[in-house]
């Protein structure tokens, strides 16, 4: 009887999976649909495939719309199946900027997640990222390209593989159509611990109530030292290992214990953390106790040898070898090529060296081949014999005959340098914004210009900005060719330093075909050229604390006691002992304290071993002495030393110690050393001296450039001087400072007369903007902007020439704005597809990690706030207002922007705030978007409004006060520019939201699966309310009201609760009075 | 039974290295996933139906599912254990040609007599056609499995006889191409 109903069932199933098969093959069957079902569908392999087949049918433009929601699925929908990773593999290999989005949203989602290594989401995350940059960042043509990789040890795939053979008799089509789907479930690989920690997220969830999930780092830390407490088992486990792996690079240790010893840990050990020492390590510095730190990296000694031997094969100056010999070389080899070209290593060196707190820099320099690699897999360097390989000189020939190379390596080759291009990039810029919190208020802005104006060194580069610069139909990518310096603006004096930069770039100018002459071009000179891009870290700041202390010291005492090292070694271990990984290359028995003590001594003998330019850094040293038991100048200015020995460099590393030696000594005895920091001298020295050609210039931009950091790094010595020196401090201080600001307008420049010509020029069309129509309280309008910058612009000439402006954001969680701006925009393509006439901005940002990214600015737009300062402002000052009782409105704005209100300008303006206003009204009620203060709305100049920031929404508001109860803020101010409640704009508004509201209704379940699919799991604050979120979303929706009674619903209970609501003008009180923000 | 499935004894390891083609090193990696996806130490017919399950959503495999477990186990116990597994997927993974084909016959051979019947292949035939449901596309002249068998006799009962001995159909499988390279399809992947 039970077998009847088992029968039963079964046949029933059978008949819900045709209706479903029928269903995703329909020509009606979205993406969207296919997303939902993915999760649905995790449970069955089959049917999980075949989604996942249908999926790679959509264009990729879609696809990549919905990356956060497919990584999301991947992370948090456990299945047995293996087609959705599959499927992001094949994806990558594709599509670059699909590869790099994935690549992104991944670690960021792993940093969230590497507070519970066991869990599902953390192993998956782990993998495939481990995954995706192998391939993405290596160079050598791996057996995964040839043939098809071997099946694990899976059952039901080998069974199924058996019967297909015994059935392909019977039909032997289905075997082949049977293979992928067993060639991809033959690919899992099971892990034997899997432990879902949940509930370690959801508590941590709870806790956050900042916003922006917050970096905070008190909080985050104190919390998580909870989460780890209480998963203590789970942490000892995974990440205090044995802490006899010290012992792993004793140079005792002979190569066979060593490859005993790892080949058991991975056998004990199924988990594998090199990643999170990547990506997670901003996560490990912040939240996790040095005590868990140490082990932790142990750990990674451990284990990542198999995975980084593979690294090394595949470093980009292989590129000449590899032609020749084979992929398969040993670590030996591989260790002997790596000494061999030194160059590589101090790029190495210099890239991870201060900044290991950052979770994408480390992971970037894993993509350049880590050097831990070296320290672990090959102890035989420590007996002496190998490390006598000379190796300073070993530079690669200049040329490289492509003619051997071939095509898919070369456009592996090409893909790869734009994956590093790109992801260094991403990470110069965080670091300049990191290095500007670091400086002083007053002169961030010049800092800000000469770090960008560094980065223009390695300008043009192969990189574009996807999602915000998407590519053309034709895959062709953009290339950004300079940063406009002198154009960026600091945004904001927080501790977070998010600033604004100008890049131009060039439309479609580059793309991955290796017949083209660029590209050859490239590939020849491609061994040489590349690792030192957007490197802004020679000149490291001096607060990067006492991890860089800790890091160096074991390098300089185990130098020093090996007698018989010759200078390569020494720089290798250098470059090694950078790393993270360095504690384990202390001798145990030196306490760190005693470390610490010695640091000074070593770093001035190891100096003078190898410094040719000895004096120059004892200059630097004495300079900087006055903090030197504490932070590691000395350090510093030594790496810089080594990092530059290459004749290529030479000529910079001298400046560089130049100034650092001309640098003000500020020593505690002297009162009276005069600061004598005139950059706008030596400035216009430099360019009056020469006409210089434009490479030369840009040495001399260089040059002042580094003047300017070193005096940001004078400056932040300053701020931690001891107190009672503070009158003489401030004094130097605000000297260095003025001299800073002095040449803050210059980066970039190429003459004198540009430089005073453009800013008058400025001045001019500022007064004559939009036709007679005065408008100058807004600043400068766009395309007068772009035209200026077109002017000045060495490739300006260029007919795809292009300006873009981005505001980097460095130490905020953007994840959620991103969220905010996908819903945004999967409700724009509904109304499109409903032919509702609203509209919206799409806002587009870039997530490059779980605390940076960039964000598309609206070019022109301005803030409602701002527009009511300085509107009012002028017109307190014309005669028009009076200052006491009035702030100019909207509509005198409106007026003053777009002319006579009976005037054709004027109505398209309106009818344009009325279609916008509509959108963002429902998009605010569904969204639950909070606080809407005037500094987060903003007026383009086609009158539409903009919303802004969405760092409240759905389910979290700022504070608990209990403003802004209104389905959406609609003030009467709003409804007097639309021409009072019985104008025709007014209407026009109140039909559009209801028009607007009733199409999204429409297609409810789309946009809450989107909210439900995300909210699985998830820190943002937004999803605090877990799986209430979208439950809240829904309700939002009034899915039991009747269709043909929503209107009414519309209108009465969205638009009439909202009009005028006392809440709303009581929030923008509220704001005015605390915030200084225009109501 | 537990002690005695967690561990291949060293007997059997010796005995199966003999008779597969694996080595000792693949058959402690397959035994440790058999283990580790059926952690009773064998397959039921169950086990087997749900497996077929998760790759044909679309169609029944029950019949398939079912036909193919008796190949499986040899002494008819009900059960698979991890032997009778690892000897089937050596001969049709690493096996030749001629070795591929006697296990498939053996799949068609429902009785076990050493003929494969008109009945049989279209036994065995319909529950392929079932397992895939409407997943292939597939030409006129095979379009159910009546029409597929009467195919597959032409090629193969040479003599007309209404049975297949294992002679003919190890000639008729090599002369069609189409057969020889489904069999040969997943060389190398296990």
């Amino acid at each position: 009887m039970s077998k009847e109903n088992a029968k039963k069932s079964s046949s029933l199933t059978l008949l819900e999976n045709e209706k479903l098969l029928q269903r995703i093959d329909s020509p009606n069957f979205t993406l969207y649909n296919c997303i939902e079902l993915l999760c649905r569908c995790s449970n069955n392999i089959g049917i999980h495939y075949y989604l996942c087949q249908r999926l790679l049918t959509f264009p990729h433009a879609e696809l990549q719309f919905y990356i956060p929601q497919l990584v999301q699925i991947l992370l948090t929908i456990e299945t047995e199946s293996m087609a959705l990773e599959d499927l992001i593999m094949k994806l990558k290999n594709e599509n670059p900027h699909f590869a790099l989005l994935t690549f992104w949203q991944l670690q960021a989602l792993l940093t969230d997640l590497s507070t519970d290594p066991a869990s599902y989401g953390f192993q998956v995350a782990r993998r495939v990222l481990n995954n995706l940059q192998a391939s993405l960042f290596n160079t050598t043509i791996t057996e995964d390209d040839v043939k098809p990789t071997k099946m694990h040890e899976n059952i039901a795939p080998a069974l199924v593989s058996v019967s297909m053979m015994m059935s392909s008799i019977a039909i032997p089509q289905l075997s082949e159509m049977t293979k992928p789907l067993v060639e991809s479930q033959g690919k899992r690989q099971k892990s034997y611990v899997f432990k879902v920690a949940r509930n370690a997220i959801k508590d941590f969830t709870r806790n956050i109530t900042l916003k922006n999930t917050g970096r905070n780092r008190s909080s985050s830390s104190e919390h998580s030292t909870r989460t780890r407490t209480k998963n203590k088992t789970q942490t000892e486990n995974t990440f205090i290992r044995p802490s006899s792996s010290v012992d792993i690079v004793d140079s005792t240790m002979t190569k066979e214990d060593m490859a005993f010893k790892k080949h058991k840990d991975t056998e004990e050990h199924s988990l594998d953390f090199d990643m999170i020492d990547d990506v997670g390590s901003q996560v490990f510095e912040d939240r996790i106790s040095s005590s868990i730190k140490m082990p932790k990296r142990k750990s990674k000694m451990l284990d990542n040898s198999f995975v980084h031997r593979t690294y090394d094969e595949r470093s980009i100056t292989d590129i000449t070898k590899s032609v020749q010999h084979n992929p398969n070389f040993d670590a030996l080899t591989s260790h002997e090529e790596i000494n061999e070209s030194p160059l590589q290593n101090y790029d190495q060196f210099t890239n991870s060296m201060p900044d290991l707190h950052r979770p994408t820099r480390t992971s970037t320099s894993f993509s350049q081949r880590r050097p831990i690699t070296r320290t672990n897999t090959q102890p035989t360097r420590h007996n002496g014999s190998n490390s006598m390989r000379p190796s300073i000189n070993g530079r690669s020939p200049s040329l490289l005959d492509i003619s051997k190379i071939s095509t898919t390596k070369k456009i592996k080759l090409l893909k790869s340098n734009y994956f590093r291009c790109e992801t260094q990039f991403a990470i110069a810029l965080e670091s300049i914004s990191q290095r500007l919190a670091q400086v002083p208020t007053e002169a961030r802005l010049s800092s800000l210009r000469a770090e960008l104006s560094l980065m223009n060194r390695d300008l043009p580069a192969e990189v574009d900005i996807p999602t915000l610069l998407p590519p053309n139909k034709k895959g062709k990518l953009h290339k950004l060719v300079v940063i406009t310096a002198n154009e960026a603006q600091v945004l904001n004096s927080a501790e977070k330093v998010p600033y604004l930069l100008f890049i131009e770039y060039l439309r479609d100018e580059f793309d991955f075909d290796p017949t083209t002459d660029e590209n050859e071009n490239f590939l020849k000179h491609g061994a040489n050229k590349g690792n030192l891009l957007f490197d802004l870290n020679y000149l490291s700041n001096k607060n990067s604390s006492k991890d860089d202390l800790i890091t160096l010291v074991p390098t300089f005492n185990e130098s020093n006691g090996r007698t018989g090292s010759n200078l390569s070694y020494v720089v290798s271990d250098l470059d090694n002992d950078n790393d993270d990984t360095s504690i384990l290359r202390t001798p145990s028995d030196v306490s760190l304290a005693e470390s610490i003590s010695s640091t000074n001594n070593n770093n001035n003998n190891n100096n003078t071993n190898y410094d040719n330019n000895n004096n120059n850094n004892n200059n630097g040293n004495n300079t900087f002495s006055m903090n030197a038991s504490k932070e590691m100048d000395l350090g510093d200015m030594s790496m810089i030393r080594v990092k530059n020995q290459t004749d290529a460099e030479a000529f910079r590393t001298s400046v560089v110690l130049k100034s650092a030696a001309k640098v003000p000594i500020i020593p505690r005895d002297s009162q009276d050393r005069n600061p004598a920091l005139k950059f706008s001298n030596n400035f216009d020295a430099l360019i009056t001296n020469k006409r210089s050609t434009s490479k030369e210039f840009h040495t001399q931009t260089d040059e002042l450039a580094d003047q300017m950091r070193i005096s940001a790094l004078m400056l932040n010595q300053l701020e931690n001087s001891p107190q009672e020196y503070s009158a003489t401090t401030n004094q130097i201080r605000d000297e260095i400072i003025a001299s800073m600001k002095e040449v803050q307008d210059k980066f970039g420049y190429n003459d004198l007369e540009a430089i005073h010509g453009a800013a008058g020029e400025r001045k001019l069309k500022n007064d004559l903007l939009t036709g007679g129509i005065d408008t100058s309280y807004l600043g400068e309008d766009w395309n007068t902007k772009k035209e200026r910058i077109r002017k000045t612009s060495e490739y300006g000439h260029l007919e795809n020439w292009d300006l873009c402006s981005v505001i980097a954001k460095s130490g905020d969680d953007l994840r959620q704005e991103a969220f905010a701006c996908q819903m945004i925009q999967a409700m724009a393509q509904i109304w499109a597809k409903e032919k509702v006439n609203v509209w919206v901005k799409k806002m587009k940002i870039l997530i490059t990690s779980a605390t940076t990214g960039l964000v598309e600015t609206i070019t022109n737009a301005v803030s409602v706030h701002s527009i009511k300062k300085s509107l009012t402002k002028k017109m307190v000052s014309d005669g028009e207002l009076d200052e006491k009782t009035g702030i100019a409105t909207l509509k005198d704005h409106y007026v003053r922007a777009f002319g006579d209100p009976n005037g054709f300008k004027f109505k398209r303006a309106q009818d344009n705030f009325a279609s916008s206003l509509a959108a963002y009204s429902v998009i605010c009620y569904l969204l639950q978007v909070k606080d809407r203060h005037n500094g987060n709305i903003m007026i383009d100049n086609e009158g539409h409004v903009v919303h802004i920031d969405f760092g409240f929404m759905l389910s979290n508001s700022p504070g608990s006060v209990g403003f802004e109860a209104a389905p959406f803020k609609l003030t009467y101010e709003y409804v007097e520019l639309l021409g009072g409640v019985e104008g025709a704009p007014y209407k026009k508004f109140v039909n559009s939201t209801k028009a607007a509201y009733r199409a999204l209704r429409k297609y409810s379940d789309q946009i809450v699966s989107m909210c439900e699919i995300m909210q699985k799991d998830n820190m943002q604050p937004c999803f605090q309310a877990g799986e209430q979120t979208s439950v809240q979303l829904e309700q939002r929706f009034y899915l039991h009201i009747p269709d043909e009674e929503i209107d009414d619903f519309a209108e009465n209970f969205l638009i009439g609760k909202s009009l005028g609501s006392i809440y709303t003008r009581g929030y923008d009180q509220f704001q005015l009075l605390t915030q200084g923000i225009y109501s | 039974m537990g002690a005695k499935t967690s561990k291949l004894s060293k007997d059997d390891l010796t005995s199966l290295k003999q008779s597969t083609y694996f080595d000792r090193r693949e058959i402690q990696q397959w035994h440790k996933g058999f283990l580790r996806d059926c952690p009773q130490g064998h397959l039921t017919r169950d086990d087997f139906v749900k497996i077929y399950k998760q790759f044909f959503p679309f169609g029944s495999p029950d019949d398939f599912a079912n036909h193919l477990f008796s190949v499986f186990d040899k002494d008819d116990n009900g059960f698979i254990d991890f032997k009778e597994f690892i000897t089937v997927l050596s001969t049709t993974s690493r096996g030749t040609l001629e070795e591929k084909l006697v296990w498939a016959f053996q799949l068609y051979d429902l009785n076990h007599d050493g003929y494969i019947t008109y009945d049989e292949m279209l036994t065995v035939v319909s529950s392929v056609y079932k397992m895939m449901g409407s997943m292939v596309k597939l030409n006129d002249d095979e379009a159910t499995p009546q029409l597929r068998v009467d195919k597959i006799f032409s090629l193969m009962d040479k003599d007309q006889d209404g049975y297949i001995t294992l002679d003919e159909f190890r000639e008729g499988s090599r002369v069609d191409p189409s057969i020889i390279s489904a069999l040969n399809l997943y060389e190398g992947l296990v």
